[in-house]
């Protein structure tokens, strides 16, 4: 990682902290609550992140926040995160503009282990802005589509209104060799497609060969013992189910505490995690299969 | 890394002695030697504290460890990781934080010496060396005051062999045995305070450090608080503690993060923003894992909502086998200070010994994978199993 590299601890300026300067070359707004802000670093680089992986964002006076990344890594020439309002920091960054500067660091954590995902069917399942993340590891497949087998997308919206990405949700559904699966909580007048909750079309509509396929979800922490249940179900097993955890990242490199889970730091040694190491784990995780998983 | 090093020197090192009537000459020659001296002292109204001191007299030289560690010389309570200038239409300015100057800790207890080793393992080691913290560790040199005898009766820094002399991590170590201190350097920046005191000090017979451990080993008794901690940490590790455990002392807890506040291995900080009039500052402040705020997400769900969660993640971050190997001890180093200020008596003594008195859930003990868990000089009580 960059920021490693970077640590002459003599040096007169303290680096570990010190965010580099990046540039919003667009926004574009994807729903009432949410922004996609496209940066590019200050400096040209890339920062070479992985699917999954997440970074410090900041604003002076207002402070800083991680944010998952939610492009590919094989489009390079910029990064994308998408901003929720729901804070300080999060609210500034609704008002920037084309040209703002703002300050990241970064990539932090352990992403989607794409090389152990190569070559096997991979199921995604997304609920609410869990999307966002997942849609890093989803383009991802899509430009380097010859190497995955099966690509299978449910996503779960609450309302259609909060459907985030609908430029790419068009996209992937048009692709032959994408099969994707759409639903919402709420219908409104307009909406024509699925209702319920995520977990309905994955039971019902998703066949899958379970020992070839890898299933990555992220969404709100109540959804993950749900997918679990239906995935172990479906005989996969716990090794390759993939949660990312959202946790509250002071710094993003295991110092500041905040992130800890039992033994784990989740800024570290997650984000992402295979389903088999939360199990046994305890506290909070609410990833809990039936009660017979646990141990 | 720095306590390593140190560890390693130790014993290839000449022990002196001073007598203890030249004590203030002595400390009047180190403080020759730094920017700044941070020594025990006296506040307004006679409390106990470490602070900037101008002459050799203000030191004081009888004291009980003090509430608030000296550690927090290495990790403040507040610190600006970076400042900035910024004017419109540019991007900001990042300014180097002001000169870390150096400064000698004298009088710091082995328990706070031992907490630093923890931070130095913590901060300086995994994939980020932390350079905010190395920096402001790198310009402190510790002059440690072993003790011998607990200072009071919260004292337990037997438990986890943090005392009550200090092994190593200290740069000169002092120990007052009737009419003279015992003076050894475990490092470099030591032996250089040793060319400092000059004339003062001289050749130590090695009779003298023998006769300390006996003194040690016969004040083992005194402490009152000899919890077998290695126990709790296996039964702890195990997962062998019962849920009703930790409804119990969650039930008891105000969640007012004292013990984390005053403990000086508790490192965990939140990051705050100060911006005004085009200056501005990324500043890091000491954070409580009892706080209910300290792990909620923005999307509004929070991990551990409730008390009992927020204690058995304190007692298992502090006394998991991970933790030990990691930073090669427990997350406890027997100051005793949590049990000074903890209003509702579930300090982490009491907590150790409430899990070994509930860890009947763990049947076999041979087959326990956490059985490696031992903790020289944590020895058991008069009537403990």
């Amino acid at each position: 990682m960059r920021a490693a590299d970077e640590l002459p601890v003599t040096e007169d300026i303290t680096r570990f902290y010190r965010p580099e300067l990046a540039r919003v070359i667009a926004k574009q707004r994807l729903s009432e609550m949410m922004v996609l802000l496209r940066l590019q670093l200050n400096s040209a680089e890339t920062l070479d992140h992985g699917p999954g992986q997440f970074l410090q964002i900041s604003l002076p006076g207002y402070g800083e926040a991680p944010i998952s990344f939610c492009s590919s890594p094989t489009r390079t020439e910029s990064f994308e995160i998408c901003v929720a309002a729901v804070g300080n920091l999060s609210q500034a960054m609704h008002h920037l503009r084309p040209g703002d500067f703002v300050g990241v660091r970064g990539p932090y954590g352990h992403g989607f282990p794409v090389n152990d995902m190569r070559g096997r069917d991979i199921l995604c399942i997304a609920g609410g802005i869990g999307l966002a993340p997942l849609r890093s590891l989803i383009n991802y497949v899509a430009d380097r589509r010859s190497e995955f087998g099966r690509m299978i997308l449910v996503y779960g919206a609450r309302k259609p209104g909060e459907r985030l990405f609908k430029d790419d949700l068009a996209v992937w559904d048009a692709r032959d060799d994408f099969e994707t699966r759409y639903t919402v909580d709420e219908a409104d007048a307009d909406w024509t497609g699925r209702t319920g909750v995520v977990t309905i079309p994955l039971r019902d509509e998703v066949e899958i060969d379970p020992g070839r396929t890898t299933a990555a979800v992220v969404g709100p922490p109540v959804m993950y013992r749900f997918v679990a249940a239906e995935l172990l179900e479906k005989g996969m097993v716990a090794e390759d189910i993939l949660f990312s955890l959202e946790r509250r990242f002071k710094c993003g490199m295991g110092k500041c505490g905040h992130c800890q889970l039992n033994d784990l730091y989740v800024c570290q040694d997650g984000p992402v995690f295979r389903y088999s190491q939360l199990l046994g784990r305890s506290e909070a995780i609410e990833v809990w299969a039936p009660e017979d998983e646990r141990k | 890394m720095i306590a390593v090093e140190q560890q390693e020197r130790a014993q290839d090192r000449a022990v002196f002695r001073l007598p203890a009537e030249k004590i203030r000459e002595f400390i009047g020659a180190l403080m020759t030697a730094t920017e700044h001296f941070i020594a025990p002292t006296r506040s307004l109204h006679g409390d106990l504290v470490f602070a900037q001191v101008e002459s050799a007299d203000e030191v004081e030289l009888e004291y009980e460890n003090a509430l608030i560690s000296p550690v927090c010389f290495v990790l403040p309570q507040r610190e600006a990781v970076f400042t900035y200038a910024m004017t419109e239409g540019q991007p900001p300015e990042v300014r180097p934080t002001a000169d870390v100057e150096s400064h000698i800790i004298f009088g710091i207890r082995p328990c706070d010496v031992a907490a630093i080793e923890y931070l130095d393992r913590f901060f300086l080691g995994g994939e980020f060396a932390d350079d905010v913290y190395a920096r402001r560790r790198e310009a402190k040199t510790l002059v440690a005051m072993a003790c011998i005898n607990p200072q009071n009766d919260a004292c337990w820094c037997t438990c986890s062999n943090a005392g009550p002399v200090a092994a190593s991590g200290y740069d000169l170590q002092l120990t007052l045995m009737d009419e003279i201190y015992l003076v050894e350097s475990a490092s470099d920046r030591g032996d250089r305070l040793v060319e400092v005191a000059g004339g003062l000090l001289s050749e130590a017979d090695p009779a003298l450090t023998e006769e300390r451990e006996r003194r040690v080993e016969a004040a083992f008794e005194t402490f009152e608080r000899r919890g077998n901690i290695a126990q709790a940490m296996r039964w702890i590790s195990g997962d062998q503690t019962p849920e009703g455990l930790w409804q119990e002392l969650g039930a008891k807890c105000f969640s007012c993060g004292s013990c984390s506040l005053v403990c000086p291995v508790c490192s965990c900080f939140d990051t705050h923003e100060y911006a005004e009039d085009g200056v501005g500052a990324r500043i890091r402040v000491w954070d409580s894992c009892h706080f209910p705020g300290y792990s909620l997400e923005a999307s509004g769900f929070n991990p551990r909502e409730n008390e009992p969660e927020r204690m058995f993640h304190y007692a298992h971050h502090k006394l998991c086998a991970d933790t030990f190997k990691k930073y090669g001890r427990p997350g406890c180093v027997g100051c005793g200070r949590c049990v000074q200020v903890c209003p509702a008596q579930i300090d982490l003594p009491r907590i150790a010994q409430t899990i070994r008195e509930c860890g009947w859930a763990c049947k076999d003990c041979k087959a326990c994978p956490h059985a490696e868990v031992t903790v020289a000089g944590d020895r058991k009580g008069p009537g403990e199993d």
